[in-house]
């Protein structure tokens, strides 16, 4: 695993916007053109069999707390429980996830969380890297069928659903980076054969009379791709109006389990001293005076305490009334003073794909950069 | 839950990723791809009217307007179709129930009116969305 510096591409910005990837360069500079990650075949076979072995625990983790009816542990209230329940005993099919690696090409790669319901990052993992090595390195190979295998998701979708059925595709107004996700999410699931409309989460309707969400159009809302947390969903004021009689969501509601970050401690009970996996607990006692302190509920690196004994760093964000887990420090790795995280991406319940965000800071962010990477 | 089977995910040199959405025009612009297509129910006046049309358990007697109510139906590629059997089995109306031969401004024979709901008038809206205020989204 090396970070190099490359040539930047001639109109790589015009390029990425004819192909929809219009943020980036959001917050000053987003995408990291000129420079790149290159990996063996070797730790690209070991990285993929990580996330799958990974991903299967996380299925093992899951029916633990169903079966144990651990949803208080993990902060989940009856509503949501009966929601799990319902959406695991039907089978309801995850399109994605991204698990995120402290990973420096030698050592084994320790997860540091599951983004199991609104993974960001996507297009560019899928599309923009896949583009630029094609015009960079196109005798070498990346670790990348994120788009074929979403699209095998869809094909399965499209089989559990009614002939007649739109799926519809929400985020929130005004947030360009999801409602480019959105659209390449409903630009797969078109190409899928399933018919497909947009709608923002603030138009979506609720009509007493049928008992059912309606898009702007007064037609009924029966499935739905939602980049909008499941956490979100069941707080807002129509959350009492989900029942799993009246939408089918994507990501399905056992999804929850895995994005929640209770879900790291119930690992480490479960499978510990795994060789990929951090000491993990709900209070910090077993990790004496080092450990970094998370929200179960948080995003995007925010309200992370980083304690070193007395040397404390935290981070700023709105998240910090909730529960929180307590993790075992893992350093990330430094390549010309900047940390790099590995994003291993699980897509039709197979490991995929891969990008690579890094920071000066060893918090990952949302304004973290995404820097492509290829193999050889 | 059915476990997923692991299995070697290969690599590929020769993908090409063909996107129609995307790239178009629509990007960020309201309404993207909307259809005009609105939800419709026949009004009776009486049970037996609406019932040679649709299922006695889809005939609502309204107490507003002294009548019975078919049930709701959409228009989905231009055809109509409604959901006796719950939400994700929608039937296309048969022969012998109003709805099937009807046309823009018709009603079925024994309907005395129809009720065309269009954008944003039974539902209420903005129940969703407001914990975004203060978060991001992605994760």
């Amino acid at each position: 695993m090396k970070r190099l510096e490359v040539k930047q591409r001639e109109g790589w910005q015009k390029q990425f916007e004819e192909l929809g990837f219009t943020f980036h360069s959001m917050d000053g500079c987003y995408w990291s053109e000129g420079v790149c990650y290159e990996f063996s075949s070797g730790q690209i076979d070991y990285l993929e069999a990580v996330t799958q072995e990974l991903y299967d625990m996380c299925i093992d983790a899951a029916d633990h707390v169903i079966s144990n009816n651990l949803f208080p542990k993990l902060g989940l209230d009856e509503h949501a429980a009966a929601l799990i329940k319902e959406s695991w005993n039907r089978d309801d099919i995850s399109i994605y996830g991204r698990f995120d690696f402290s990973y420096n090409g030698k050592d084994q790669p320790k997860l540091l969380e599951f983004n199991a319901d609104t993974p960001t990052s996507l297009y560019e993992s899928s599309v923009a890297q896949w583009v630029w090595l094609e015009d960079m390195f196109p005798e070498y190979d990346q670790f990348n069928s994120i788009h074929e295998k979403l699209t095998e998701s869809f094909n399965a979708i499209k089989q559990k659903m009614p002939i007649v059925a739109t799926m519809y595709f929400s985020c929130v107004q005004d947030m360009e980076e999801d409602f480019v996700t959105v659209e390449y999410m409903r630009d797969v699931a078109s190409q899928a054969g399933i018919e497909t409309k947009h709608i923002y989460m603030e138009d979506i309707g609720y009509n007493e009379e049928l008992k059912k969400f309606t898009d702007l159009d007064e037609r009924p809302v029966d499935y739905m791709f939602k980049l909008y947390p499941w956490e979100w969903l069941l707080a807002d004021e129509f959350g009492k109006k989900i029942t799993p009689d009246v939408i089918t969501f994507y990501e399905p509601a056992w999804k929850m389990l895995l994005s929640n970050k209770g879900i790291l401690p119930i690992l480490w009970e479960l499978f510990p001293g795994h060789k990929n996996l951090l000491p993990s607990y709900f209070d910090s006692k077993d990790l004496g005076g080092n450990y970094v302190k998370k929200p179960m509920l948080s995003r995007e690196g925010a309200n992370i305490e980083f304690r070193r004994g007395e040397k404390v760093i935290t981070t700023e964000g709105t998240y910090g009334d909730g529960a929180y887990i307590y993790q075992a420090i893992s350093e990330l790795p430094s390549f010309e003073g900047r940390y790099a995280v590995v994003g291993s991406w699980i897509v039709n319940n197979l490991a995929c794909g891969m990008g690579i965000r890094e920071d000066e800071s060893f918090i990952t962010k949302n304004t973290s950069n995404f820097v492509p990477h290829y193999f050889r | 839950m059915i476990k997923p089977v692991a299995g070697k995910v290969g690599m590929k040199k020769s993908r090409k990723i063909a996107l129609t959405l995307i790239a178009s025009a629509c990007l960020m612009a309201s309404g993207c791809g909307d259809d005009e297509q609105k939800t419709e129910k026949q009004i009776y006046a009486s049970k037996e009217a609406c019932e040679k049309d649709w299922d006695s358990k889809d005939c609502a007697y309204q107490q507003d307007d002294r009548r019975y109510h078919g049930p709701h139906y959409y228009f989905i590629g231009g055809r109509p179709w409604y959901y006796p059997h719950g939400y994700n089995n929608p039937v296309e109306t048969r022969p012998g129930q109003g709805a099937y031969n009807l046309k823009p401004g018709d009603t079925s024979a024994g309907a005395v009116s129809r009720i065309s709901s269009s954008r944003s008038s039974s539902s209420s809206r903005g129940g969703f969305g407001s914990s975004s205020h203060s978060h991001g989204v992605g994760s």
